[in-house]
């Protein structure tokens, strides 16, 4: 047996190991560099058993010390599996316990959250409230003045700047009633069976007559009847906020077009102007609440960016829903909602 | 079990202690992210050096030239993987790309 052999090569990089283990348990063990103690301990006992079990072979052994020299070769393995287990098991343990301390503060956020969402909706509801009630005696007020006084020249501005922004202050806070309703789950819809045509109809005719000072066309298209369950009101109050949007983004002679049909088993109505057009990144935000797309410049129509979101919270209980469809930037856009038909839907 | 003898139960107990931690490690390493549980390639290295010396102790029931060549080959790579791994193990966090 010569000095290079397998076997005492063997021994010498299983001495060398232990050597290593020791020093690098015991640095740990003194300092707590990068092992918790137990760990340290046993790594430190692993390198001491792996040492002892091989150097002896350099200074030679009886057959007596052969038992032994055995013993350490367990006391090696288990050394180094106990040092592993709670090396590796402490690391998962602690993570485990950090995981479940960040559960539990997330809970109590959430939990926070949503008391600050319930008092926001609360709070919400309550100005929107409180501001709608002087609205109407306001406007009263200005019509009268308007009538009584027969004011003509900068008075009539006067009152007629005084109407329009309270008309807006009431739009604003109709929206934000709206809005706290939906938030809070409190919107109510009350679905008949109705026929969208008279409907469409309705709007398109109150809406062509906003439409003379910027010289908009108004093209509509839908079949005799349109058999849905919907709460016309609501259903008025969307089709209007689609067709405001088109009117206000479509420049003076561009074209508006309302059209309705039956898809399938649900009925989809579509709004499209030639106007501005929507990209990517505002199409995936459009519906969020306060989110506006940069109003023309020539327009004095100013919205809240509660619109949209209303319209989904309205389409979503008639069971429905609500999307945009633009080809990019000047390219106009065209606004569908669609909700199920009644089963005699032709 | 009547027939073993104390060196072969060591054997028996050394397999099984082995076999079991490199389980251990290798199992939890293939769902654990790495900021848990540290460089996955250290932890792979350790697994890998613990197999290796539990292979190596199979060769306790068989006596062979070859067996006692491959032996210690086993043990010569098993004390580099586990160096190694435990080196890349203790290294500080972040160096570990």
């Amino acid at each position: 047996m010569t000095l290079f052999d397998v076997e005492h090569v063997e021994a010498l990089a299983i001495s060398a190991m232990g050597v290593v283990l020791v020093i690098v348990g015991a640095t740990d063990l003194g300092r707590k560099r990068v092992l918790e103690p137990l760990p340290a301990l046993c790594l430190t006992l692993a390198g001491l058993a792996a040492f002892f079990w091989k150097a002896p072979l350099f200074v030679g052994y009886s057959e007596d010390d052969y038992p032994i020299v055995e013993f350490q070769e367990t006391l090696f393995f288990l050394f180094l599996a106990a040092c592993i287990f709670f090396w590796f098991g402490g690391l998962l343990t602690r993570h485990a316990r950090a995981l479940e301390a960040a559960n539990v503060k997330i809970a109590h956020a959430n939990e926070r959250l949503q008391e600050a969402d319930r008092v926001r909706n609360e709070l919400v509801h309550t100005i929107s409230h409180d501001m709608a009630n002087p609205l109407t005696p306001m406007k009263i007020q200005i019509r009268i003045l308007a009538g009584v006084t027969g004011a003509t020249g900068p008075a009539a501005t006067a009152l007629k700047v005084l109407d329009n922004n309270v008309r807006r202050l009431e739009r604003l806070v109709g929206d934000l009633r709206d809005v706290a309703l939906i938030e809070s789950g409190q919107m109510k819809v009350v679905l008949q069976a109705s026929d969208l045509v008279p409907v469409l109809e309705g709007v398109g005719q109150a809406f062509k007559g906003t439409l003379g000072q910027k010289s908009i066309a108004l093209e509509s298209a839908w079949p005799a009847t349109l058999p849905v369950d919907l709460d016309v009101t609501r259903m008025e109050q969307v089709l209007y906020n689609l067709l405001s949007n088109a009117r206000k983004f479509t420049p003076p002679g561009g074209t508006i077009t309302l059209r309705a049909a039956l898809v399938g088993r649900r009925v989809r109505v579509e709004v499209q102007d030639s106007g501005r057009g929507l990209d990517d990144e505002e199409k995936g935000r459009l519906f969020q609440m306060f989110s506006q797309v940069h109003s023309p410049p020539e327009t004095d129509e100013r919205g809240t960016g509660l619109g949209l979101f209303i319209c989904k919270g309205i389409m979503e209980r008639h069971g429905g829903r609500i999307w945009v469809d633009s080809a990019g930037h000047g390219r106009g856009s065209t606004f569908c909602v669609e909700i199920p038909a009644r089963p005699e839907a032709p | 079990m009547a027939n073993l003898l104390p060196p072969d139960v060591a054997a028996v107990a050394s397999l099984v202690a082995g076999c079991f931690a490199a389980l251990l490690v290798m199992g939890s390493l293939w769902r654990a992210r790495p900021e848990v549980t540290g460089p996955r390639r250290g932890w792979l290295l350790v697994s890998l050096g613990v197999v290796a010396f539990s292979v190596r102790v199979l060769g306790h029931f068989v006596s062979s030239p070859a067996i006692e060549i491959a032996r210690g080959i086993l043990g010569i790579a098993g004390s580099a993987l586990l160096v190694t791994g435990f080196l890349i193990l203790r290294r500080p966090r972040g160096r570990e790309a």
